[in-house]
């Protein structure tokens, strides 16, 4: 242990003197990203295992502000590295110039019906944001989430709560928490994605798909079955179904670390959640296993509604920068990562769902995990989108939706905003 | 009010007896998140977010962890390095450019002096890409001047009005006096100035390694490479969405803190110095 | 060189600001047209007026509070110097990313820091002050000048170092004591120290970014939103290059107007045969 932190500031040492040579002969492949750096190492190990000679750079930035300043300033100076992490509409917009279309790698590597066994969901966001006419896939998507209301099983229990059908069962669920000195809901209301994917939820329930066409001006934001998402939203908060002080408050850390705790009651996340029970160490009791967790959808928020369709879509998807075209190992390593070796290793962390079907996590699964896990492939089919193909819009919608929870801003007249800053950007 | 209650303290109590006990109570209140911040550090990860101030019992696994998973030691290597070479070159460049602006007060320095201290103050943010694509076509990306330069160049105009600050208050006549002995220009900086603006230039030079140190936007975008990274640069990966570890954040934030508190424990006394030079000269 | 790293990022922002929107390189000359959109824009006058209370705010509290706390340390303490000097600047040296996480527990309400502790004296937190829209900018405020007044006071304590020792014993004879010797003798001579720290306020107000990005984004809904956060959010999520320019170009006027209004202001005492009292 002593020779190798001496042996490592030694190489320090050297580093300080001499430039980095690049005469090794293994061929490099570099990728930055927002994934999970444990995670991210085994899909490499596993990648460099089956393909000897490759060795696969990676490097982990924070999504935001580190993440989209490095691809900014590097997509700027022309210096990015061969495969990008990129989430589907907005972001992979912002460089698609930067960036070579997928199709015909993925033809050549998986046969032209590839498209057949990738959710239709993940197919769809993946054009997101293209100009028309545009229909090549400038990414290709490693996982998909589904978004869910997580509880805490064990605080139900003993409160003898139930998973709530109605508007009314939430309300008083969320009043028993607190009583009881539980954080009912807990909404990191101060985190823009938050309070979209819970938006998002609501709207879908209320009328499948409107917002989708909203975003795409092909109808206005101000369509009734919004405002009432807007006002069921805005209930949220007036009902205490959220926690006091929601809007000064940020899902991570905060929220899903007391949440794993075992403080909070409920919390808007996703499938992408399952992974902390591989986290080392366990954060806690609740969370081994999952055993203490389990989900469901928002139930109905209106007299006579339906519950919320599953909502989601591509978590992850990986570019191929024109820099990374000209090397050609570097797709093997993207291939690997969206339907290969790397694919799977992340799988068996939990990460979340994979995009493509036919795959399974695998080693240590309990039973428990096992079947969130197949609700939530079972579901990913029908899912709704979650994503926005233009950044203002999305921007847009968090502020309005902001504005709504503080109460300063009326849910006809945020809305409103938002199809101001529609109309802008769609002209 | 704040006046008044400090006037009516005066008349019945003498300062002296007030000073010790003022400044205790206020050191408690400013201390509270520096404790809670110790505090989490030591905590378990599932009690991370307990609110209370300390909890029961402290472990050092959060310290094991980050120093494990981490090349602390290159990063340190890294940190110094461009931190000990951004200190230099702007305590050189703000000790000659505020002497000659406050003492040979030589033409256009303050148009000069003006001009750099209103590009200070444009949020990083706007100039991160310009510094990118200028850093690429020199070829500076992963190197160590790539970010020393650009550091030296933020850094030295803030140290200037600074250096300046306490040139401009040093008595003239000293000055006036080495001009009349013939004094050069160099050897008045080195004799006369020098001593003087020393506490100035510790400070100076203690503020900028801070600064240096803790600099987190440029580090990330100018060493994207492993053996190049900076000590800042290796904290995220425990504040990220989908894998937040508060402890171990706290954990590695402290070590990260400890050599700016052992750097500026051991300089802080060095203020002491102008104490002393203001008693000589008399 | 030097000039290079300054001067070339500053003509590619304003050079930025006059053409179109592309998200990465400027693209067709547009002219004055984004400084339209921004004067239009109702989130940049909300920016202007948080930056004015920023700074309003911050820089006087910070100098009143960092100045007396460093006149009690130098003059009233003798054993105990180096703990106070030390202490008092830990939180300047303490991360960004931590203060904020801190702080979000400090105001949290019934799961926070503070709220553990009142509710031994009955008192229930309703709200968080970082969720409120009309406390947010204040609440941000506060923690902005917990973390930077240990460096007004280093400042402080340097400048009180400088003075020479003469100078106090000629106010003592003078009988000038307490409060008086503060108020006639210690402020004047620190003027110095204080342009510098008005100066270096000014600065830090306009730069400002990380805090407010990690606690609140500049939210809810824009009422924390400052330069820093707002350029960075036009520029790098949303992706309107042109309009983030426009930004930081009026953020460089603004500031070259308050760095002459000061030169200006106290050119007089920039006179050095004037200044000195002894």
């Amino acid at each position: 242990m002593k020779m190798y932190k001496i042996a490592v500031a030694l190489s320090g040492l050297a580093c300080l003197l001499v430039p980095v040579a690049n005469g090794n002969e293994n061929r490099e492949i570099t990728v930055w990203s927002w994934f999970i750096t444990s995670t991210m190492q085994k899909s490499i190990k596993a990648f460099q295992e089956k393909n000897p000679g490759l060795k696969v750079t990676y490097t982990y930035y924070n999504y935001s502000p580190e993440y989209i300043t490095a691809l900014k300033a590097a997509a700027a100076s022309n210096s990015l590295p061969d495969i990008i992490g990129l989430q589907p509409g907005s972001l992979t917009q912002q460089y698609r110039e930067q960036l070579v279309p997928l199709s015909p790698y993925a033809s050549k590597e998986w046969g032209n019906d590839w498209t057949s066994k990738v959710f239709p969901i993940a197919l769809k966001q993946l054009t997101m944001g293209n100009p028309t006419n545009d229909s090549n896939f400038y990414i290709l998507p490693q996982e998909c989430q589904v978004l869910a209301i997580w509880y805490n099983k064990e605080i139900f229990q003993k409160l003898g709560l139930t998973v709530p059908q109605t508007y009314q069962d939430l309300v008083s669920v969320a009043k028993k928490l607190s009583d009881n000195g539980y954080i009912p809901m807990y909404q990191g209301a101060a985190d823009g994605w938050q309070n979209e994917n819970v938006f998002l939820m609501i709207a879908n329930q209320l009328s499948p798909g409107l917002t989708d066409q909203a975003q795409a001006g092909k109808v206005p934001w101000n369509s009734p079955a919004l405002v009432s998402a807007m006002q069921c939203w805005m209930n949220l908060f007036k009902d205490h179904v959220f926690q006091e002080g929601a809007l000064g408050a940020r899902a991570y850390p905060t929220g899903a670390q007391l949440f794993a705790q075992g403080r909070v009651g409920m919390m808007a996340l996703g499938s992408w959640w399952m992974q902390e029970s591989k986290f080392p160490p366990p954060l806690s009791r609740y969370i081994q296993n999952m055993s203490g967790f389990d989900f469901f959808y928002l139930p109905a928020l209106t007299q006579g509604g339906k519950s919320s369709p599953p909502v989601g879509g591509v978590d992850i998807g990986y570019g191929l920068t024109k820099n990374g075209a000209r090397n050609p190992e570097a797709w093997k390593f993207l291939a690997s990562l969206v339907r290969g070796d790397a694919l799977q290793q992340a799988l068996n962390d939990l990460n979340d769902l994979p995009s493509f079907s036919g795959f399974e996590p695998a080693g240590e699964i309990t039973p428990n995990i096992k079947q969130m896990y197949d609700r939530f492939i079972a579901d990913l089919p029908r899912a709704e989108n979650q994503r926005f193909a233009i950044p203002a819009i999305a921007d847009a919608l968090d502020n309005a939706l902001a504005g709504v929870a503080s109460g300063t801003v009326s849910p006809e007249e945020a809305l409103k905003r938002i199809q101001d800053v529609t109309d802008k950007a769609l002209k | 009010m704040n006046r008044s209650l400090f006037r009516r303290l005066e008349v019945h109590l003498p300062v002296r007896f007030w000073a010790k006990p003022v400044l205790g109570v206020t050191l408690l209140f400013w201390m509270i998140p520096e404790i809670y911040m110790l505090s989490v550090a030591l905590r378990p990860p599932d009690a991370a977010f307990d609110s209370q101030l300390f909890t029961w019992p402290i472990t050092l696994d959060n310290f094991i962890t980050v120093i494990r998973d981490n090349p602390l030691l290159v990063f340190f290597g890294n940190s110094l390095f461009v931190t000990s070479g951004t200190v230099i070159i702007v305590v050189a460049f703000a000790s000659t450019f505020a002497f000659a602006a406050s003492v040979l007060r030589l033409r256009g320095t303050t148009l000069l002096f003006t001009s750099l201290l209103t590009t200070l103050m444009v949020p990083v943010a706007s100039i991160v890409l310009p510094i990118a694509i200028m850093l690429k076509s020199f070829g500076w990306i992963n190197t160590y001047q790539g970010l020393i330069m650009p550091y030296a160049a933020l850094g030295i105009p803030y140290a200037i009005v600074i250096i300046k600050a306490f040139m401009d208050d040093s008595p003239r006549e000293l000055f006036e006096a080495a001009v009349i002995d013939g004094c050069t220009a160099w050897q008045m900086f080195r004799h006369v100035a020098m001593p003087l603006i020393k506490p100035a230039v510790i400070f100076v030079a203690v503020w900028q390694f801070i600064v240096t140190w803790n600099e987190f936007f440029l580090a990330l975008i100018v060493m994207t490479d492993n053996s190049h990274k900076t000590v800042t640069l290796a904290p995220m990966q425990y504040s990220g969405m989908y894998m937040a570890n508060p402890a171990a954040l706290f954990a590695i934030l402290v070590i990260i803190a400890v050599p700016l508190l052992i750097l500026y424990a051991f300089v802080q006394k060095y203020f002491i110095a102008g104490l002393l030079s203001g008693a000589v000269k008399g | 060189m030097f000039l290079v790293f300054i001067v070339y990022p500053i003509l590619w922002v304003i050079s930025g600001s006059l053409r179109g929107n592309g998200s990465l390189h400027p693209t067709a000359f547009v002219g004055l047209d984004h400084y339209r959109q921004v004067f239009q824009d109702p989130v940049f006058w909300r920016v202007l007026l948080n930056m004015f209370l920023w700074g309003l705010i911050t820089i006087p509290v910070q100098m009143v509070i960092g100045g007396t706390i460093a006149y009690l340390i130098e003059r009233h303490t003798t054993r105990s110097k180096t703990f106070f000097r030390v202490m008092f600047f830990l939180p300047v040296i303490t991360n960004v990313s931590v203060i904020s996480i801190v702080w979000s527990q400090m105001y949290a309400p019934y799961y926070g820091i503070i709220q553990h502790y009142v509710k031994f004296v009955g008192l229930q937190l309703t709200t968080s002050p970082l969720g409120d829209p009309s406390l947010v900018i204040y609440a941000l405020i506060l923690v902005n000048i917990w973390q930077w007044t240990g460096f007004s006071m280093i400042m402080y304590v340097a400048g009180l170092n400088n003075i020479p020792s003469e100078l106090w014993d000629a106010a003592k004879i003078d009988g000038a004591y307490g409060w008086r010797l503060a108020m006639g003798v210690i402020v004047p001579l620190l003027s110095p120290v204080t342009r510098s720290l008005l100066l270096l306020g000014v600065i830090g107000t306009l730069q400002t970014f990380p805090i407010v990005h990690l606690m609140t984004d500049g939210g809810p809904d824009h009422a924390s939103e400052i330069f820093g956060t707002y350029i960075f959010k036009q520029g790098f999520v949303i992706g309107d290059l042109g309009y983030a320019s426009a930004l930081s170009t009026l953020v460089l006027l603004i500031a070259l107007v308050l760095t002459i209004i000061q030169i200006v202001a106290f050119g007089a005492q920039l006179n050095p045969n004037q200044k000195r009292l002894a």
